[in-house]
């Protein structure tokens, strides 16, 4: 009895075994969200990597980043920074309004792009913007910069779209290009933007 | 009778367990490669095939990009393959950045270069299987590939739309394809 029981109880266990390995790690590698979790935190709510393209890369790290942001630069050539939440830790909505405000950074070009925080795609816009990067900032205005974060234009001021529908969430990434080596030295501990929720 | 089930039972655990594990690492390690053998096909059928140039001709977000993408840079990319021989990118950089970097199937950067890194506006990248790298020209950079396809992303950053006719021309001026010493 036991001659039969042995390889039934086996076969089974193989293949009860197998599916759940297999359910578990497209869970774990299609939650695109979670490329975050393979971003180290850093001081304020930016995350910080550089991992993406290095084949240093965990294969669980590898296979996050090739679904939730693909063909990025290694760490030699780019530094980058996502954050999901403002200055105090709320997730971002497209509900509501908030201002970006920073300085510029010691790098040759750096950009704050805006994402859709489940698709990871840009966000549909009248304007056709997706980002602010430096040179655009630096041309209008000297020194400290800042915009502002909303569904509709702001009264004044440079704008970044948010989606129209209310309640998306969304997610900000800085990238420095060719930082200075000062930059790369401190990085993550940068004067990073501060994302502060103005209204609901 | 209990000594017994209790082999069956250990048996059947140490069974599922490395059924698990081994199901687990190879949809980690296969996900990657899937994403590439996609993106790859897609670059490749725009263009008609593989180590054929396709140019971003568009200025700002584009619809249908990959997750994440870079709103600020115009992208030239290539899927490449060197199972018959090493492919080669000839052309000009671009002044505000310009950088060319090669993907390996399994997502890994493993080479990046930029503009200031080259001693002059020309570049001249060939893309080798391991091993097989030809005898260099002047001023050419040779990447060995581990894997026999992967993607060749060239960046340029652009801060004005009025840039793009440049860009155009730029792209244009271009060379991407299987590499033909010149002897």
């Amino acid at each position: 009895m036991l001659k039969l029981l042995v390889p039934i109880a086996v076969l089974l266990a193989s293949v009860l075994g197998g599916w759940l390995g297999l359910q578990q790690a497209k869970a774990a590698v299609r939650n695109v969200g979670d490329i975050s979790s393979s971003f180290e935190t850093s001081p304020g709510q930016w995350r910080f990597s550089d991992t993406v393209g290095s084949e240093a890369a965990t294969p669980m790290e590898r296979a996050r980043i090739a679904i939730g942001g693909p063909l990025g630069l290694s760490a030699t050539e780019t530094i980058y920074f996502l954050t999901l939440e403002d200055s105090k830790g709320a997730k971002f909505s497209s509900t509501c309004e908030y201002q970006v405000s920073g300085g510029a950074f010691d790098a040759r070009w750096w950009s704050i792009t805006i994402y859709d925080g489940e698709t990871q795609a840009y966000i549909a816009n009248k304007d056709n913007r997706s980002s602010w990067n430096s040179v655009a900032l630096a041309r209008e205005a000297e020194g400290p910069w800042q915009f502002t974060i909303a569904s509709k234009p702001p009264a004044s001021g440079l704008w970044l779209p948010s989606q129209v529908e209310p309640s998306q969430s969304f997610e900000l990434l800085l990238r420095l290009y060719n930082p200075s080596p000062q930059t790369r030295a401190k990085a993550p501990v940068l004067e990073m933007p501060r994302v502060e929720k103005i209204s609901c | 009778m209990l000594k017994r089930g209790l082999i069956l039972l250990g048996c059947a655990a140490i069974t599922g367990g490395i059924a698990y594990f081994s199901a687990y690492a190879y949809v980690v390690d296969k996900t990657p490669k899937k994403v590439m053998t996609r993106i790859e096909g897609r670059i490749a059928k725009a263009v008609g095939g593989f180590n054929v140039c396709k140019h971003n001709k568009t200025y700002g977000p584009r619809s249908g990009s990959v997750a994440r993408a870079n709103p600020d840079s115009i992208v030239t990319s290539m899927s490449y393959d060197v199972s018959d021989g090493p492919v080669e990118l000839r052309g000009v950089t671009w002044p505000d950045y310009w950088s060319l970097s090669v993907y390996q199937h399994n997502t890994d950067n493993i080479f990046v270069i930029n503009d200031r890194q080259l001693p002059e506006e020309m570049f001249h990248v060939i893309i080798t299987p391991l091993g097989g790298a030809p005898d260099a020209p002047k001023g050419a950079v040779i990447v060995e590939s581990p894997s026999l396809t992967g993607i060749v992303v060239v960046r340029r950053f652009v801060a004005y739309e009025d840039d793009m006719p440049n860009v155009l021309l730029n792209q244009e001026a271009m060379v991407c394809g299987s590499y033909m010493p010149i002897d």
